[in-house]
């Protein structure tokens, strides 16, 4: 009674939901392949093989997805940038997730400082996003924790709002008064029955978002302030790609574009799944 | 009578901010100098039309609401004069029933742990707390398997029994009954009444009886007080206020009561 039944059906769940298992699989082996990468890799990510072979065509020359432009493997720089991308991916999201739930429940629960909260985050929605995280990032100065750290702070009001809206919402609903009528503390009322109301559409929301700041991150990247090259990195690696395209090279980018598309569409299957996961009337 | 267990004086509600600088003054008088008092073990009904301001007095009575003017005094002790310790006390002793029991549970919880949780901040021990959960939900005629489900796989009148479960597990004296029935089907309704009256009996229990029509208040209640626009008009024993109703507003209310052919009066 006291503990969540629902996730003893974990297992059943995901065995039902075929999208959230192929997801998950994906987001698995992504993960394994960073922790392995030096296992896996079969050339040297930032080392050149050869000058005979730039801009190798897959399945040429040992080379499974061809070389880039410096005839580094492709395969080699997609399995190290892994890493990179799935950590982009997934810890400033999870980081300003919990920052928002806080600041958009507390906002929703109490007018006075909600309306203090929401004003700052109007503040910084006035900002595009993507010029707010260049701003950010500059400031702070290139590298991969710099970048992460500008993400969180651009994706805090975006999220927020989304659990400022819904908790707006389930305040008006009786349980709420019910809670505090049997003695429920402020703190209880906002954690203990507003999170799991609200947490769902967070989840959903946030899991979008993982695929998105991948790109982002990529983008910054590519004007010098993420990652910095010759780091092996999806994003960095379809933006350096770009250049040799229009000469009729097109897997410089593809490859790490389809990684980037795969691990973003896994990581929303991953997000559906979570959240009919938490919800009590999906069976 | 006993002493009052609850005295009303002169309560007045206003929603909404005063006129300032930033704002356009909006205030809504929800209730207007209201003075009533509740015997021990009596069901003191508030009958009104929507709008009428009676929830808002069953939320002033549970301190869900701050009232504004007038004085509330539960066992002749003000609610502004509570200490932290009385307001402590009189939290377990006033209990509240919703009207819409569908959204008076937590979606996403099970309905034993909301039961449970007013008697888990007193108790520590789990065990008891769910035998105790356990007693009150068979006691409410639901059986046990209902404290592992979820508010949605219950039905209206299944969840509005476990409303009052949760409602009587801290074994308070005075229930503020806020529509109970309106939201329930006529059979159900009957059910629900017929257990509110025998709990009445075992527990000794004290109602206040919130309701917009008259029929079923007359069946339940003791006595009645008639409101409009925020105001009692009328206050007396339920016979009373049926055979010599002296407002209009009352009559008009009694002459709402849909009945077969207008000859069975309700006796008391």
């Amino acid at each position: 009674m006291y503990t969540n039944i629902r996730w003893r059906k974990f297992g059943k769940y995901l065995v039902k939901d075929k999208m959230a298992s192929i997801g998950i699989a994906i987001i698995m082996v992504t993960i394994i392949t960073a922790i392995f990468a030096p296992l896996l890799a079969p050339y040297n990510p930032n080392e050149a093989s050869d000058t005979a072979t730039r801009l190798a065509m897959p399945f040429t020359s040992g080379h499974i997805l061809g070389t880039d432009s410096q005839g580094r493997d492709i395969l080699s720089r997609l399995i190290y940038g892994s890493r990179t991308s799935i950590l982009s991916a997934t810890i400033p999201v999870i980081i300003s997730g919990v920052i928002s739930i806080i600041l958009g429940i507390v906002a929703g629960f109490s007018k006075k400082i909600g309306g203090f909260i929401m004003r700052i985050m109007d503040v910084l929605f006035a900002f595009p996003s993507v010029l707010l995280a260049v701003v950010i990032a500059a400031i702070l100065g290139p590298g991969l924790f710099n970048v992460c750290l500008a993400m969180v702070i651009v994706r805090i009001p975006y999220m927020t709002r989304v659990v400022y809206t819904d908790t707006v919402q389930e305040m008006q609903k009786e349980y709420i008064e019910a809670a505090s009528a049997f003695g429920r503390t402020k703190f209880e009322i906002m954690f203990k029955e507003l999170l799991p109301n609200v947490l769902p559409s967070l989840i959903v929301y946030a899991t979008t978002l993982m695929g998105v700041t991948v790109v982002t991150i990529a983008g910054l990247s590519f004007i010098g302030l993420g990652i910095q090259p010759p780091t092996a990195d999806w994003g960095l690696m379809a933006s350096n790609g770009k250049n040799v395209l229009v000469q009729g090279d097109p897997y410089v980018t593809l490859f790490p574009g389809l990684a980037i598309l795969i691990l973003a569409v896994a990581f929303s299957m991953l997000g559906d799944w979570l959240r009919d996961l938490l919800d009590p009337t999906k069976k | 009578m006993t002493e009052p267990l609850l005295e009303v004086k002169n309560l007045t509600k206003i929603y909404g901010q005063k006129k300032n600088l930033l704002r356009s003054g909006n205030q809504v008088l929800a209730v207007n100098n209201v003075s009533f008092t509740v015997n021990k073990g009596e069901t003191f009904g508030i009958v009104g039309e929507s709008g009428s301001g009676k929830t808002t007095i069953g939320r002033m009575i549970m301190q869900l609401v701050n009232h504004t003017n007038g004085d509330i005094l539960y066992k002749g002790q003000k609610y502004s004069e509570f200490t932290k310790e009385s307001a402590e006390r009189f939290k377990s002793k006033v209990q509240i029933i919703f009207q819409d029991s569908g959204s008076a549970f937590n979606p996403r919880k099970t309905i034993g742990s909301q039961i449970a949780y007013p008697l888990l901040k007193k108790i520590k021990d789990r065990k008891a707390v769910l035998d105790e959960v356990i007693k009150f939900i068979e006691m409410v005629g639901l059986s046990k398997e209902m404290a592992y489900r979820y508010p949605h796989e219950l039905s209206g009148g299944q969840r509005q029994r476990a409303g009052i479960a949760r409602a009587l597990i801290l074994k308070p004296e005075l229930l503020v009954l806020d529509e109970p029935v309106s939201a329930l089907d006529v059979s159900v309704k009957s059910q629900i009444i017929n257990l509110l009256e025998n709990l009445q009996k075992k527990y000794n229990l004290t109602y206040i009886f919130i309701a917009h029509n008259l029929d079923l208040v007359a069946y339940f209640c003791d006595r009645i007080a008639v409101m409009y626009h925020g105001e009692i008009k009328e206050v007396g024993s339920t016979k009373q206020i049926y055979q010599f109703p002296h407002n209009p507003i009352t009559k008009k209310l009694l002459s709402s009561i849909l009945t077969l052919d207008g000859r069975y009066k309700v006796s008391n």
